[in-house]
């Protein structure tokens, strides 16, 4: 990291890019944030969703890792305003080393600097655990009194077969079995398919967009200069009351 | 004791008084009802108040909004006045000065905050590129992500913002201040800044006392320029009511609890506006 973070082409380039900020949190930086929480064994939750990890030494220590990129001086000084979109412009411009991305983020880049010399590697883990990535994107929904549920359901299953899967989409389908398909043969995007199988869905909670606003803020606190450690003991009381309710 | 009857004039206003009633008093009555009962329509009682009141980013949300529209007011009310006093003089070129001051408050108000947003953006941004080019900061600032900046600077945005419009009322109320004052005073010997403290102020008091009351309003129910420049943060540094209302209603969809703070946000911007009219309205009509 530190021999990425170096002057370049009259300005400065950092090693990593760490989403601190912007609009649109705190999505982004729980889908950064939390597979190295769960690799780690922590968690903002535990499995059953019963009780909070978000202080746990385990989450605490991936927390201090990444907020650690920053006050090492190894992320741009204006990592709290830095959502997705923008990491992935200062990537793109060179003056981010490394970012944690999409597959979609991938392809967006390569159309935004065609000459970039960019490659995809997992994300690594601590030694002797397991890697971890999270699921994110939408739902199709259909309402328990919708009018024409049945009709409606049909077609849906006609759109998750797994030739429209692959067919419907630009870069990477939702159904496993679809990656058979010739188009989705992309070596590039190799390695966010190898993360396919440690990737885990956020809790289903009515209260989750609460609580990781609750972790976000902590976060940011952090990177403020608060210990991490104090950071999330106030993320977790804020998160204990929300569970079950 | 006088028979009320229902005349002419009552008919004239019924239409508009029934499109009130609809717009104003029905959305009134419906989030006071939302805020005691739960999502299911349940009566709760003062539930959603004690759980939101309790929660301890509400002191700094309130503290937050008072620093903010109380700054915005004063900065306003100081750089429009001043503005408005300097376009009433004679120069050369005052049409032209006059026009392109309004611009900050013809420009729409998300594009503003969007631009303001961009000029005090650490890495890129022109504001630290000028300081630290003229030697004038050592290194970047993190204007909108310093706890100690953040308000500040989108206080400033928002006096840049609204200062027109005040300077825009001072001189219109200057326009109508008779010459006979300044000659007075100036065979007395006053000078300018006589003038400004002895005519100019208090001949403009009743502009300066609505105006305020205007600023005040605009400045509790404006949301754009947070929204859209810090959303809040960093860490809940720059939430303000309004936003915080936002958050629960659209964000956590925690629509009862969005009543119930929206409740406590009209009673104490009623009761901030009640003491005003009370104290400054008052002592213009004595």
């Amino acid at each position: 990291m530190q021999t990425l973070t170096r002057d370049s082409n009259g300005g400065k380039m950092f090693g990593f890019g760490v989403a601190g900020g912007g609009q649109d949190q705190p999505g982004n930086t729980l889908f950064r944030t939390l597979p190295l929480m769960w690799m780690n064994g922590g968690g903002i939750l535990s499995e059953d969703n019963q009780s909070v990890l978000v202080n746990s030494p385990e989450s605490v220590a991936a927390i201090e890792m990444y907020t650690g990129f920053f006050k090492d001086g190894y992320a741009p000084p204006s990592t709290l305003e830095n959502d997705g979109l923008a990491l992935r412009r200062l990537f793109a411009a060179e003056n981010i080393a490394i970012i944690q991305g999409s597959q979609a983020e991938y392809l967006l880049i390569k159309g935004d600097n065609p000459d970039l010399d960019i490659g995809v590697a997992t994300l690594p883990h601590p030694e002797g655990k397991q890697p971890a990535s999270i699921l994110g994107g939408w739902n199709w929904i259909v309402p328990a009194q919708a009018p024409n549920k049945a009709e409606t359901l049909k077609f849906l299953a006609f759109l998750s077969s797994p030739e429209n899967i692959g067919f419907y989409t630009n870069t990477f389908p939702a159904v496993q079995s679809a990656f058979e398909q010739e188009r989705h043969q992309n070596p590039e995007l190799r390695g966010f398919r190898d993360m396919l199988q440690y990737a885990r869905p956020q809790p289903p909670l009515a209260n989750w967009s609460q609580m990781t606003q609750a972790y976000f803020e902590s976060f940011q606190e952090a990177l403020l200069g608060q210990p991490v450690q104090e950071a999330m003991d106030a993320a977790a009381s804020r998160i204990q009351p929300l569970i079950g309710k | 004791m006088r028979a009320w009857k229902f005349g002419p004039g009552h008919w004239f206003i019924l239409p508009t008084m029934v499109l009130l009633c609809m717009l104003v008093l029905y959305p009134v009555a419906s989030t006071i009802f939302l805020s005691f009962t739960d999502a299911s329509g349940k009566w709760v009682g003062g539930q959603n108040y004690t759980e939101t009141l309790s929660e301890p980013s509400t002191k700094r949300v309130i503290l937050n909004t008072l620093y903010y529209v109380g700054g915005s007011v004063v900065l306003q009310l100081g750089i429009g006045v001043l503005a408005g006093i300097l376009m009433n003089q004679k120069f050369r070129g005052r049409s032209v000065v006059r026009s392109l001051m309004l611009i900050p408050w013809i420009i729409p108000g998300i594009v503003a905050a969007m631009t303001w947003a961009w000029m005090f953006h650490t890495d890129y941004g022109i504001i630290n590129y000028a300081l630290t080019s003229a030697g004038i900061i050592p290194g970047p600032i993190g204007w909108l992500t310093n706890p100690n900046t953040v308000m500040p600077a989108l206080i400033a945005v928002n006096a840049w913002k609204m200062f027109p419009f005040v300077a825009l009322m001072v001189l219109a109320g200057l326009q109508s201040v008779p010459d006979e004052l300044y000659e007075a005073a100036r065979i007395d010997g006053a000078n300018f800044l006589h003038e400004v403290w002895h005519i100019m102020l208090p001949q403009l008091r009743p502009v300066l006392v609505a105006v305020t009351l205007l600023l005040v309003i605009w400045g509790l129910d404006g949301i754009t320029i947070i929204y859209s420049m810090t959303g809040g943060g960093p860490a809940g540094r720059s939430m303000i009511f309004p936003i915080q209302i936002y958050a629960e209603a659209f964000e956590f969809f925690q629509f009862n609890r969005a009543a119930a703070l929206s409740v406590v946000y009209f009673l104490m911007i009623v009761l901030l506006i009640a003491v005003y009219i009370r104290v400054f309205a008052k002592a213009e009509v004595e």
